[in-house]
Parts: structure tokens; sequence; C-alpha cells
């Protein structure tokens, strides 16, 4: 049954493959371009500098950009220093016993839990156990336990990625311990960490399901005056927006715009770890 | 000295609470702090369980995994059936699969093998930022967008289906398999590769017959983590198709996903009621679920970062 | 040298996160009162336009307005969580007890009128239902639009999420506490339900009279509490007053305890005559007179 000949074959399945990446690509240009094509009449920076009107339907997104602005302030202050040091205890203090690989399973099951599922905890544990109620805290910490096994898992990796021989080095030189991580361990981990640190700020930043129960409003007249308070969040605002006011439903600008404020914030802050995470690849090769 | 003494009379401490090799009051805060995220951690896993017990003792476990009606706030009886929430998850999930896999690993060896290094380098960090995309703009394009076109194309009369869902995830699932799978075919070591060519391979017969049995459980792995995503995902399938908790697998039926049932029904559950923990019930099922393809995918990728050495 | 770069990035990215963290601890320079509402999403358009105009109108009081449902409103008013929830349904036995026990008593005002409408695809021909019929729809009796007149088409009927005022109302009155069939879709806002039954030829919902005076691509169907009774619109004003609309009720607000300060000045001006405007702009209808008296002495 040799039909066609090897070369010939060949082709039609590169030909084919290059269709597969080439619809990949195409679908999320299709995406992106609805997206920025519906929001077209509203985007300029009056739309970021200005809050929601007329029940969410006109106006801009200034409170909703606001308060995830707060969240990621909170997971930062919650997770990043929790997450890292704790990297650093686990790669450089635990040895490789059984307690680092079931640190390493638990972290990297976590990071796989749907994110409802934190929500259905934040709610439980921070809103109603904690009695911090409906707020920018609960939602922040929430955020934060979600981030919380991603800033590990990215530190434990960059750290890991250090050769002994620079530990070695610096203990010979006679370091202490600490010594040696806090001079050479962490700035070479650095870059590592940064970018895993975010990463998992703009994941923070971008999910929907663990604010929804914890403490986003559909809307507020004024910024949150305390971690106490409500808040309005860019990804709830778009959901809301787009399920509960008729212009929503109907593709007005404003969600289309709110969305594209969304994707700018995430994609943006990707985009910076990528970049930093390429530029220390080229530079520390070991 | 001074410094050794201290660190001396520390580790004597330590060595009878247990911490070897200590060396010093960083050991020590460090430790704490580890056990604070420790503790946060366990905290998940122990809160979402306390919460389930009630509904599995009252309902029982054979009835709430095995029961086909969910209806908890009926008020003449009350269910709480999961099947129909699983069979959703499964459904949307395999749609998606289904759809995911073959263009997922067509995009992969395009990117792995075929594609000029200078088009790969712009490619794959771009398709690792759409990795990165929220969740709820997809779940907009779906809404809005994409359910007219099913709707269209499959001459339905709505949109609001499964299967929109299942694309919707397809195209959230991609960016993920691609990014990893590619990963694992890198790793194959070049030797492979240039020995195949040496014996008169083409390109094609090389990967067909080389390449990917070699990267195959990195490529498991990658779909294996890429079908995860898509299970847990609840604002697109909150968006994209109508829920109703059936206990269908027709792709053209509205659905309802465990996701999207903690989304909805959580609000108003009364703290400590039957519906209330019934929920969490929901969520160890899917914490279960996701742990059990997590630990198979991590078992498979091990394997093949032991392969090749 | 790139290395203290990134440790300056580093530092620069945790003061100004720190910075943050602190601004929002301090507080702003605004001082005003703010009063936390939440509940019913019927309510939602209609309250997020009150508030705004409440805070064009004064300096002192802010009102933040959340969804979630009738249900979640009144169980975080319960809770303590809310200064306000915002109902399409009155409380229930087990509610008010609920409250009572932690110590907080519910002050129920009526602050609009409502008419559920019932809305179809434009280009279904069916004009008119029965209650009857409304319920063999929701219960899974009658699927084809050909059982009550129409053309032979499946029925895809929409409903609210559990937690929704307008779902209970539409359980008790329609249902009379009957299972929904397992079929209606649960959809968490009244213009979700408008949105689908637009691109649904056979889609049915039911949704509040003032997101069904926006929609476009529905229509209103007459309704008749039966067979015999004079079928009524949810438009026609005079019908939703007198109750001759079978789906007529009254939208709520509750206050934990009989207002004062800031939530008094909040409830006077729902009821206020620039109040009772917003409720008719936003589709709505104003408390006819008798009630609205009634509701101001309440407070």
């Amino acid at each position: 049954m040799r039909v066609m000949s090897r070369n010939a074959r060949e082709k039609l399945y590169f030909n084919l493959f290059r269709a597969c990446g080439g619809l990949v690509v195409l679908t999320l240009i299709v995406i992106i371009a609805y997206m920025v094509i519906g929001s077209l009449p509203v985007l300029s920076l009056d739309f970021l500098t200005e809050p929601p009107r007329r029940a969410n339907t006109a106006g801009g997104v200034l409170t909703p950009l606001v308060g995830t602005i707060y969240l990621m302030a909170i997971v930062s202050v919650f997770a990043i220093p929790i997450g890292v040091l704790s990297a650093v205890y686990l790669s450089e203090y635990q040895g490789k016993g059984w307690a680092s690989h079931f640190w390493r399973i638990v972290v990297s099951n976590l990071a796989g839990v749907p994110s409802i599922v934190y929500g259905l905890l934040g709610l439980a544990l921070f809103v109603t156990f904690a009695g911090l109620g409906r707020s920018l805290i609960a939602s922040g910490l929430t955020l934060g336990v979600l981030a919380l096994p991603i800033v590990i898992s990215a530190s434990r990796e960059a750290i890991k990625a250090i050769p002994p021989s620079v530990r070695e080095a610096s203990i010979a030189l006679g370091a202490t311990k600490w010594q040696t991580i806090q001079h050479h361990v962490l700035p070479y981990a650095m870059p590592g960490i940064l970018t895993g640190v975010i990463l998992a700020l703009s994941r923070a930043a971008g999910e929907t399901a663990p604010i929804l129960l914890t403490g986003a409003a559909f809307y507020m007249s004024s910024m949150p005056d305390s971690i106490f308070s409500q808040f309005m969040a860019l990804p709830y605002h778009v959901y809301a927006v787009a399920t509960q006011t008729m212009a929503g439903m109907n593709g007005s600008p404003v969600v289309y715009g709110a969305a594209i404020v969304l994707l700018i914030l995430v994609i943006g802050m990707n985009l910076i770890a990528i970049v930093v995470r390429k530029k220390y690849r080229e530079k520390y090769r070991w | 000295m001074k410094y050794i003494n201290r660190t001396g009379a520390l580790s004597r401490v330590a060595g009878r609470t247990g911490l070897k090799g200590f060396d010093g009051a960083p050991h020590l805060i460090l430790f704490i702090i580890t056990l604070i995220s420790a503790t946060v951690l366990v905290t998940v896993a122990a809160f979402l369980i306390l919460g389930s017990l009630q509904a599995f003792r009252v309902i029982g476990i054979v009835e709430m995994l095995g029961g086909t009606v969910w209806n908890p706030t009926s008020f003449n009886n009350p269910a709480f059936g999961m099947l129909p929430l699983m069979a959703g998850t499964f459904l949307v999930s395999f749609l998606a699969a289904v759809i995911a896999i073959p263009i997922g690993l067509g995009c992969t060896i395009y990117l792995a093998e075929i594609a000029h290094p200078k088009v790969r380098a712009v490619l794959k960090p771009a398709i690792e930022l759409l990795a990165g995309i929220p969740s709820v703009v997809y779940g907009l394009f779906a809404l809005l967008i994409l359910q007219g076109w099913v709707a269209q194309v499959f001459g339905l009369q709505t949109g609001y289906v499964a299967l929109n869902g299942g694309i919707i995830l397809a195209v959230m699932m991609i960016p993920i398999m691609v990014s990893l799978a590619e990963d694992a075919i890198a790793a194959v070591p070049r030797e492979l590769r240039e020995a195949s060519y040496a014996l008169g391979a083409t390109r094609w017969e090389t990967m067909r017959s080389v390449i990917l049995p070699a990267s195959m459980s990195g490529i498991v792995a990658a779909i294996i983590l890429s079908i995860m995503r898509a299970v847990g995902e609840t604002m697109a399938v909150l968006m994209a198709f109508n829920q109703t908790p059936l206990l269908t697998l027709d792709p053209f039926s509205g659905v309802q996903t465990m996701t999207a049932t903690i989304a909805i029904e959580m609000g108003e559950a009364a703290v400590g009621g039957l519906h209330y923990s019934s929920l969490f019930a929901v969520g160890v099922v899917l914490f279960i679920i996701t742990l059990v393809m997590n630990t198979v995918a991590n078992r498979i990728m091990l394997r093949y970062s032991e392969a090749y050495r | 040298m790139q290395r203290k770069i990134t440790i300056t990035i580093g530092v620069v990215a945790v003061v100004i996160m720190a910075a943050v963290a602190a601004s929002m601890l301090t507080g702003g320079e605004d001082k005003r009162t703010t009063i936390a509402q939440a509940g019913s999403d019927t309510l939602l358009e209609l309250m997020t336009e009150m508030s705004e105009s409440f805070s064009e109108a004064q300096d002192d009081v802010a009102v933040d307005v959340t969804g979630g449902g009738s249900g979640v409103g009144i169980k975080d008013l319960i809770d303590g969580n809310i200064d306000v929830a915002q109902a399409s349904r009155q409380m229930k036995s087990t509610e008010i007890a609920a409250a009572e026990a932690n110590g907080i008593e519910a002050v129920e005002f009526s602050v609009a009128i409502d008419g559920i409408a019932i809305v179809v695809n434009a280009a279904n021909e069916v004009d008119s239902l029965t209650m009857e019929e409304l319920r063999g729809i929701y219960n899974g009796t009658i699927t084809n639009w050909n059982q009550v007149g129409g053309a032979d088409q499946a029925i895809t009927a929409y409903g609210r999420q559990t937690t929704s005022g307008t779902y209970e109302f539409f359980f008790e009155t329609v249902m009379h506490k009957e299972d929904f069939s397992q079929e209606v879709s649960q959809e968490t806002g009244n213009s979700a339900i408008a949105t689908k039954v637009k691109n649904d030829a056979g889609g049915i919902g039911y949704i509040g009279i003032g997101y069904a005076n926006q929609a476009t691509g529905v229509s209103i169907v007459l309704l008749g509490a039966d067979a015999d009774s004079e079928a009524f619109l949810p438009t026609d004003e005079g019908a939703v007053y007198s109750g001759d609309y079978p789906l007529s009720r009254h939208l709520y607000v509750y206050t934990a305890g009989t207002p004062d300060g800031a939530v008094k000045q909040w409830v006077e001006y729902i009821l206020s005559d620039a109040g009772q405007q917003i409720v008719a702009d936003t589709g709505f209808y104003k408390l006819d007179a008798d009630t609205l008296a009634a509701m101001k002495a309440k407070l």
C-alpha cells in the first residue's frame, strides 16, 4: 500500500502539523481580536481613571483595577516571604529524606487544586471561621494560600538549579551556612524566584472563583477604605458585568474593555517574568 | 569564637528537638516559617475533609457518590447524588481532551521539530503567555461569541451546550499541553536523533519512531496535566453552557460540573448545614481527582526525567 | 551589576507593595461612612444606580452593593456581615428566628414593586400562558411548545440559581414548592436569562420587569391565573398594582434593627421622590402612596 513516497508522506504530515500550529495561533488571535475590537469605543486613558457608572454599564474600571492591585499587595505580603523562605529551608536545610520528598508532593499537589476549592476553603476558614467577613483581607489570604505552593515550587526550582560548587566554595572560605545562603544562594536564585513570584501574582490577579465567594462586590461607590471592607476586582468585574447587566450580555464595549485591561495586566506580568528568566538564563550558565 | 559558642548551645537544644545539622538562629527562623506554610497547606486538606464529614456521614458515601439526582434545595425530597455532577465534569473535560489532544500534539511537533528556530523563539514564549490568560476572559468569549458559532455550525437551537464548554476548555488546555510536551521533546538527547538520521531515516520517520516514543511519557504527563486544568476550571464552564444537573453524556445538552456547582450554590448554603457540607464533599472529590491525576503525571514525568540522565 | 539591578527591582517592588498595603490600613482621605449592602440580583441594577445618585446627593455616606441572590444577602445580614440586605422575597420564619438568635432584629422595607415577566424568544408565536402551563414547563411535564399552542419546538426552560429570591418566589407561587425539572438551567442573573432566551428559539425564562423592559429579542407573554381568568402583562401597571397579574411582588431591603444614622439616611433616600424616580427609571414600579406612607412611618 505504499502509494506515497516517503518524502511526499513527510510533506503531508508536516503540513498537517503546521496547520495545527497555525490553528492554535489563529484561535488565540481571534479571541484577542474580538476583545480588542469590542473594546475600541471605550479604550482610552479615561477608562483607567474613571470609576464605573450607571450600574457598571458605563464609565471606567478604576475601582476594580485598584481592588485587584490591593489584592496583589496582600498576596505579596503574605505569600512571598513565607513561600520563598520555606523554599530556602526545604532546599538548603532539609535533607533528601522522606520529609523532603513528602513536601515536594504536598506542594506539587496543592498547586494543582482547582481554584474554586480554594474559594470554598477561604469562605469556610477566613470569612466564617476567622470572622473576617467578606473582605479584602479574606480574599487576599485565600489568594495567598493559592499562590503559596506556586511560590514555593518556583523558588525551590530556582535554588536547586544552583550548582553545589557555589555553596562548597563559600563554605570552604569559612562562611556559615546562612552567610552562604544570604550572599550566594539567594542572589543567584533571585531571577528564578522573581519569575515564580511574578507568575504567582499574575495568577492571583486573574482568578475569579476564589474571590467570588470571599468578598468581591458588584459595585462600590468609593475605594475600599480598610482591609476589612469589600472591594471590586477586575476578573470579578468582567464576570459580573457580563452576566448581571443587560449591557454586558449584549456585548457592551465596557465588558470587553474590562477584559482587555485584565489581559494587559496579567499578560504584562507574564511577559516581565519571561524576559527576566530569559535574560538570566543567558547570563548564568552553569 | 563567640558566634560558634552560641551556635553550639543552640545546636544542642536543636539536637534535642530533632533538628539535625543545626546552625544558628536563621535555621530556627526558617524552620518556623516552613512550619507556618506547612500548617497553611495542611489546613487546606484538613478543612475540606472536616467540612465534608457531615455530608458523608448523614447521606452516606455510596448515596453521595452513586446517587443519580443532585437537587439539594428541593423542598420535598432533597437529593445529594454527585453522579450527574461528575458526569458533567467528565463530559466537558472529555470533549475538551478529544479536541485538544490532536491539535495540541500537532502544534507541539510543529514547534519542536518543524518550526524555524527563530519562529520557535517567539512562538514558545507566546504560547506560555497564553497559558496565563485569566479563565474569565475565555468564559466571556464562550458566553458572547463562541456559542453563536456552535449553534450555527451544528444547527442547534442554542449554543449554550456542553460542547461549547468543551471547545473553550480545549483552547485553554492547548497552551499548557504544548508548553509541557515541547519541554519533553526537547529533553530527548541529540544522539538518538542523529543516530536515526545516520541510518537513513527521514525527519518524519525519526520523529515517529524515535523522538515521539522516547518522549512519550513526558507527553502523556503533559496531556494529563492539561486535562487537570479543564477538570478544575470554574469560570469558563459557568459561562459557557446551561447549568442543568442532568446525568447525560450528550454533548448537545446542558450539564453542570462539580466546580460550577460549588460556585453557584455555596453563597446561600447555611454554615454547618447539610447542603454546605455536601458542597465540601464535592470539593473533596474534586481534590481527590486532581490529586490522582497529579500523582500519575508526576510518576510518569519522573520516569522520563530518569530515562535520559 | 545585573544582580544589583535585580535586587533593586525586587526591593522597589516590595516597597511599593508595602506602601499600597500601608495606604490600605490608614485609609484614604475619604472619610465617608460606608454601608455594606448585598443580596438580590434583581435589585442589583436598581440599587447600584440608587447608590450612585445617593453619592451625588450628599457627601457623608457611601453604599457598596453586592449581588449573590436574596438568600446570600439575608444570610449575610443574619451573620452581621452587612448593614442592609436587598431581597426580592420576604424573609422566611426560619431566617427571622436565626437573626433573633444572633441578636439582630431585621426590619423590612418595601422599596419597589415588580411583576416577574415571563419572556420567550421573539420568534415564538405563543403569546399567552396560564400558571398551570407555566408550572408544567418548569416541572418537565410540558417539553414542547406545541403542547401550549405553539410550533413544534423543544422548550428550554431557564431559571435562576437557588440563592435567588426570584427563584424562591417562583418556587412558591408557580411551583407550589414542587420540584423543578432537572432540565431547568440555573442562571446567575436576570440578564443571563434574557440573553439566553434571545439566543434560543425555544427558550423561556422569568425575569424582573426592570430587565424585561430593557431586553431585546425577547417578548413578554400574557399570564393568566387559570384558563378561565383574564391574562395580563407585567407591563400593565394597573394589573401589577392590583395583584391581578399573578406574579406581582414587592421588592425589599432589610436593615439590622430600626435604621439610624447613615442607614436611616439611605433608606430615606430610597423612599424619597428622587429614589422612587430611580425605581421607575430602571423599569420597576414605584411604591403606591399607601405603602410608601407605611414604610416612612417605620423609620
